[in-house]
């Protein structure tokens, strides 16, 4: 294939030695700029860059001409009415030029293509064969021309295809359709396979390269392709690998069409589907990994809560027990003290079941596998178990939520178990006053990265002091399991990736907990 | 009876518990074990409320809000000199326990623990502060 360049000078060439001419030059747009001497024979450099900064700053008159007429002669180029500027003039005369022909090089669809000129030393008039000898010229010089332009544009094309088919991150893989060998495969198509490009090469894409249980789907899929019947053959499939193991892969073949409409090879485009598995399941045994320790972490740490909360009322009963045994040692029975010592003794064993209970709820199984989820939604859900004793102790409930709040990164049980162990502390601070009636207010806001529910009350509120202690497991109240609740909160807030305080403020307790942006 | 005599025939038994379900059957119990039980909440209480000269022991918590257990202990003997103590705690390690009997100790207890033997520590403690000599305050 000839390049655009070598015809160019082709016609240079050929233009000077049948017109016997001294020297020439063709001019052609190149890339898409004006008209510039493309190739030339016998000209000095100088002389050439002259006429090539002439043309980009307009040298009109000729050209037009030239778009009009056949040809431009100059017989004489030192009286010449072509020559506008002495310049002009001046530069024929320094490099030796006495006479010329422009003949237009026309293409196929009647477009001026450029020019080619023959000079000689000496003043000349050219005779009628010499001009139907260029005349024949630029003809044969339009075709050559257009030719290699076509290739040229094909050449590009091939490049560009190459590089992609090179350096494309998915296997490209050309297989000829009748006996279904490969002809051709990238690089890493041969990587995915464990082949080199060479030993790839002929392997039979489906009896050689294919998972001997995928092959009969295969052998269907390519006669499905060669019929017709289908355009794309796409099925997720395996590969076998050089090594015997399979490789699963996306695949998307098709085929190639001959201008006949003829089936030419066929090409498949294959994405590593082990690898985006992969990297995929490293990504989840990952984030399994981090769950599974904050579950551990919090499991230890609920554990111990309840082994604290628990260890008061069963140390209390075997000390009722001995109470108990006294009591019937004596003389007299006394059963109004003895019956005081049972019930004690059994709201002792309900307090106890009553932790286990609170801890269940929080815990659940200890799952904490936080995905998306609506906040406010959480909020709402727990505002609604409280109305019923909300009436019944004249508390306002005030929601005041963000109706914009994003998802937020929680369980949702577990956020409405802290909702409601936030509620009933308020509650009950609200419940220990002497005036009846109070207020609870739920805040929802988005701050940067989080979301934060605020939840304050008409109670008592907390001072520096106190709110220091409140979560210490041994500082906290623990009549009521105030401390505990607080406490197993916080611990599942951290899990969550959140945090959970209360801002000293007196009167009117104010606690915060905030949850990262999904 | 004198005032002395009430006091060798009924020493006291000074419960320091922050969590009032233990106080409150440990006192019933020591009540009706003809025992003369006095509760406090805190060390910081307890501290404030004792007056030296009177038999007794302490039957002590180690994990309280404010002072613990063993801190009362170290003031208690600072001021008044030694009061015979048995540890009533939730959990503890080895080390807190041996903390407690080189401080004094007559038993370390850990709940749950049974009546009888709670009952029988303080006995022992009682008997321990009757044969002790009270003496003044620790050089």
């Amino acid at each position: 294939m000839k390049s655009l360049d070598d015809a160019l000078h082709e016609v240079v060439d050929t233009a000077v030695s049948l017109v016997d001419a001294d020297s020439g030059t063709l001019r052609f747009p190149v890339n898409g700029s004006n008209l510039k001497i493309a190739a030339q024979r016998g000209c000095p450099d100088w002389w050439v860059r002259y006429w090539d900064e002439r043309s980009e700053q307009g040298y009109g008159i000729r050209d037009a001409a030239l778009q009009r007429n056949q040809r431009v002669v100059i017989e004489d180029a030192f009286d010449s009415p072509w020559y506008t500027d002495p310049m002009d003039r001046d530069s024929m005369v320094q490099f030796g030029i006495r006479s010329a022909v422009t003949t237009q090089i026309v293409s196929s669809s009647g477009a001026v293509m450029g020019f080619f000129t023959t000079h000689w030393r000496t003043v000349r008039r050219p005779d009628k064969k010499t001009l139907e000898v260029l005349d024949l010229l630029a003809n044969h010089a339009a075709s050559l021309i257009e030719r290699a332009q076509a290739n040229q544009a094909l050449r590009d094309i091939g490049n560009r295809y190459q590089a992609i088919f090179d350096s494309a991150p998915a296997g490209i893989v050309q297989v000829e359709s009748r006996h279904l060998r490969v002809v051709e495969a990238n690089g890493a198509f041969c990587r995915m396979l464990g082949y080199s490009e060479q030993e790839v090469v002929g392997k039979h894409i489906i009896n050689d390269l294919t998972w001997p249980q995928d092959r009969q789907k295969d052998f269907l899929g390519a006669k499905r392709l060669t019929s017709g019947e289908i355009d794309h053959y796409r099925p997720v499939k395996r590969f076998l690998r050089k090594d015997g193991m399979p490789v699963w892969v996306e695949l998307d073949a098709s085929h190639l069409k001959t201008d006949d409409g003829a089936v030419g090879d066929f090409i498949g485009v294959v994405t590593n589907l082990t690898e985006q598995r992969k990297s995929e399941e490293l990504a989840r045994a990952r984030l399994e990994e981090v769950f599974h320790l904050q579950r551990r972490h919090t499991a230890n740490e609920l554990a111990s809560v309840l082994a604290h909360e628990i260890n008061q009322p069963l140390a209390a009963m075997p000390i009722y027990g001995v109470v108990a045994r006294r009591l019937l040692e004596k003389p007299e029975i006394d059963r109004a003290d003895l019956s005081n010592v049972i019930d004690r003794m059994q709201g002792l064993s309900l307090q106890a079941g009553e932790i286990i209970q609170k801890m269940r709820g929080f815990y659940d199984c200890g799952k904490i596998d936080p995905v998306p989820m609506d906040l406010n939604a959480a909020v709402e859900s727990a505002l609604s178990m409280m109305v019923a004793s909300g009436r019944r102790l004249k508390i306002d409930l005030v929601a005041d939520l963000d109706e914009t709040l994003p998802a937020v990164w929680g369980v949702q049980v577990h956020i409405e178990q802290i909702m409601l162990n936030l509620l009933r502390n308020a509650f009950e601070a609200i419940a220990e006053q002497q005036s009846s009636g109070g207020a609870v207010t739920v805040r929802t806001a988005v701050g940067e990265g989080v979301a934060r529910v605020t939840v304050s009350d008409t109670g008592p509120g907390v001072d520096a002091t106190a709110a220091e202690r409140l979560f210490d497991l041994l500082g906290s109240k623990k009549v009521n399991g105030l401390g505990v609740g607080l406490r197993i909160s916080r611990t599942l807030i951290e899990a969550h990736h959140g945090r959970l305080w209360v801002q000293p403020h007196v009167p009117g307790a104010i606690f915060h907990f905030e949850l990262p942006l999904a | 009876m004198s005032d002395s005599a009430r006091s060798a025939s009924n020493p006291t038994v000074y419960v320091v518990d922050d969590d009032l379900v233990i106080r409150e059957a440990v006192c019933l119990m020591l009540e009706h074990s003809a025992l003369h039980p006095e509760p406090y909440a805190s060390g910081e209480a307890f501290l404030e409320g004792y007056r030296p000269g009177r038999p007794g022991c302490l039957l002590i918590d180690l994990w309280m809000p404010g002072l613990s257990g063993l801190q009362v202990v170290r003031v208690l003997r600072r001021r008044h000199g030694d009061l015979p103590f048995v540890v009533l705690t939730g959990s503890a390690s080895s080390s807190l326990r041996e903390e407690a009997y080189s401080l004094g100790a007559v038993d370390f207890l850990e709940k749950p623990v049974d009546g009888e033997r709670l009952l029988a520590c303080v006995r022992r403690a009682l008997t321990v502060a009757a044969t002790a000599t009270v003496s003044g305050p620790a050089a």
